[in-house]
């Protein structure tokens, strides 16, 4: 069966660690890489409106300072880079791993751009894992076989959208105050896809939002693995999701988030 | 090496770039604001009269006047609180009876002895801020406005007041809460978080009074629908209304009554988010177990 990976950013520990053990898989073939540039004015316009200034800091922080911190000490076994030392995965970056896999990688703007569904339609996926890198079209749905494995940071159906990690811990109204992850197969809606399998992930007492995704990362790797498997060994895919069985959701105000996190955490704002 | 030096730049640019689109600032008002309310008679005045029964934030649908009142028991505490100048006007209307309002005032808002009295005076409040901010008031006929229609192209500023009163109907409890309210505010939220400054589309876009309608009808949809994704589109309403705010003040157009309105909200927006946190922490300190 033949896996074309998708990725937001040559960078990506998560899109790295997918490659390589969806590539270690018995009768599965990473046929192809396609990777999103980043200097890339439209996507740093479309993000600086949904992020704000915290973008430069997650730039900085991804390209500069990530690649470039010493390793001082093992990492937490629980992290993507625990992940990576227990594989005994050398490289840091899927172009390097490309290199060294000898598998084609496709350099593109946009996803949605001709360039990108050639690459596709070339590497005859059966099946795309995307790890991120912008919205795909219906053509990009069309031509990825079985279709495009996505592992959304939320309990789907309910939590749609972004900052889903956040939106369960300031939403007190309704029984579906969980976090996890959910494995679905993409189509047109957001987050709407026929959902695979949903991993409930509890939180620890203290622990901060970035800590927590830190330790659930592994798991969407987990759950791509398993996606994979599941389409490889013929396992009917479930009808899409019905509209009207989830929400919504978009980027918090650093109000709101604050006042998740606080909830997340269980440390009251008055009394810190 | 390239860290050492790469890492103030960087903070700096972060901070010039907050500053340029007034994040930073808006923050540290946010949180001045949020101290000082925390002693105001104003929040105390609005959780009393707003949740006597536990229910929840009542506030919106009886802001206005709730303002009034405030106003009328401690008219300059408001500029007091936010280090802005006095509201002469303001002030003095708040210290006299209603039928003791200047003339022009009392022409414009239609008062009279028998309405004054049988109204009682917060019932004028409204129009009064209306009148004296430049806002014009709600006409029946406009809150009656088709308003799903308003969501397909752009949102005209005066959309924003039907949307505003439609909720507000629904608050007061003369309108049923309708599919058709809540699907259009379901609409109103995409749209701006989708849009933002995009949202209005006729010549009003960008205005003070355009973001600080806004984000009162996001406060006030979040209470109807108890759904914290108003709350959260109101937040960022009430950014753009920060920006507006600022932007009149350095060009000394702002209206003493344009702060009293967005303070008005920040206070809205703050007891909003303590109703919220306090409901989200009993719910799940209770239920949630840890790992």
């Amino acid at each position: 069966m033949n896996v074309v990976v998708v990725s937001p950013i040559a960078t990506s520990l998560y899109s790295l660690l997918v490659a390589e053990q969806v590539a270690r898989e018995p009768g599965v073939v990473v046929t192809g890489v396609l990777l999103r540039r980043v200097l890339n004015p439209r996507r740093l316009r479309k993000e600086f409106a949904r992020d704000g200034v915290r973008l430069l800091r997650k730039v900085y922080q991804k390209l500069i300072v990530a690649p470039t911190v010493p390793r001082c000490a093992p990492p937490p076994a629980d992290s993507l880079s625990g992940l990576r030392d227990r594989c005994n995965l050398r490289q840091t970056s899927i172009t390097d791993w490309v290199k060294v896999r000898k598998v084609p990688l496709c350099r593109v703007f946009d996803l949605n751009e001709p360039a990108a569904l050639a690459f596709l339609r070339r590497c005859r996926a059966d099946v795309v894992c995307f790890t991120g890198g912008g919205l795909l079209r219906s053509e990009f749905l069309g031509a990825a076989g079985a279709g495009v494995l996505n592992v959304h940071v939320g309990i789907l159906p309910f939590y749609r959208g972004m900052d889903v990690v956040e939106w369960p811990w300031a939403w007190p109204g309704v029984e579906h105050g969980q976090t996890g992850a959910t494995l679905h197969v993409m189509n047109a809606g957001l987050d709407t896809g026929p959902i695979l399998q949903v991993l409930p992930f509890d939180r620890r007492r203290g622990e901060s939002f970035l800590a927590f995704r830190e330790r659930l990362a592994p798991r969407q790797v987990e759950l791509q693995l398993a996606g994979v498997r599941a389409i490889r060994d013929g396992a009917a895919v479930p009808p899409p999701q019905s509209t009207e069985d989830g929400l919504q959701f978009y980027v918090m105000h650093p109000r709101m988030r604050l006042l998740a996190e606080s909830v997340f955490t269980d440390i009251s704002l008055s009394r810190s | 090496m390239l860290r050492a030096l790469l890492d103030p730049v960087v903070e700096i640019a972060c901070r010039l770039l907050e500053d340029a689109v007034g994040e930073k600032e808006h923050r540290k008002l946010s949180a001045a604001l949020a101290r000082d309310l925390n002693f105001s008679p104003l929040k105390s005045l609005l959780e009393t009269a707003c949740d006597p029964h536990g229910e929840g934030l009542k506030l919106a649908s009886r802001g206005w006047a709730n303002l009034g009142d405030w106003l009328r028991v401690h008219p300059s505490s408001i500029s007091r609180l936010a280090g802005w100048p006095e509201t002469p006007w303001l002030a003095d209307c708040a210290l006299l009876p209603v039928t003791e309002w200047p003339e022009d005032l009392v022409r414009d808002l239609g008062v009279t002895t028998e309405n004054a009295t049988a109204r009682g005076p917060d019932c004028f409040w409204p129009a009064l801020v209306e009148l004296r901010t430049g806002f014009r008031p709600l006409t029946k006929a406009e809150s009656l406005q088709p308003i799903p229609a308003l969501v397909k192209g752009g949102l005209p500023s005066a959309g924003v007041w039907a949307a505003l009163y439609w909720v507000e109907l629904v608050l007061r409890g003369d309108m049923r809460e309708t599919e058709g309210c809540a699907q259009y505010y379901d609409a109103l939220v995409r749209k701006f978080e989708l849009r933002r400054e995009g949202l209005f589309s006729d010549e009003k876009k960008g205005s003070f009074g355009s973001w600080v309608r806004l984000t009162q009808a996001f406060i006030r949809a979040s209470i109807v629908f108890r759904d914290p994704r108003h709350l959260n589109a109101a937040l960022k309403a009430h950014d753009f209304a920060y920006r507006s705010v600022v932007a009149a003040t350095k060009g000394g157009r702002a209206l003493a009554a344009q702060k009293l309105l967005y303070c008005f909200n920040q206070t809205c927006i703050e007891l909003s988010l303590s109703t919220l946190e306090r409901e989200c922490r009993s719910r799940f300190t209770d239920r949630h177990q840890f790992v």
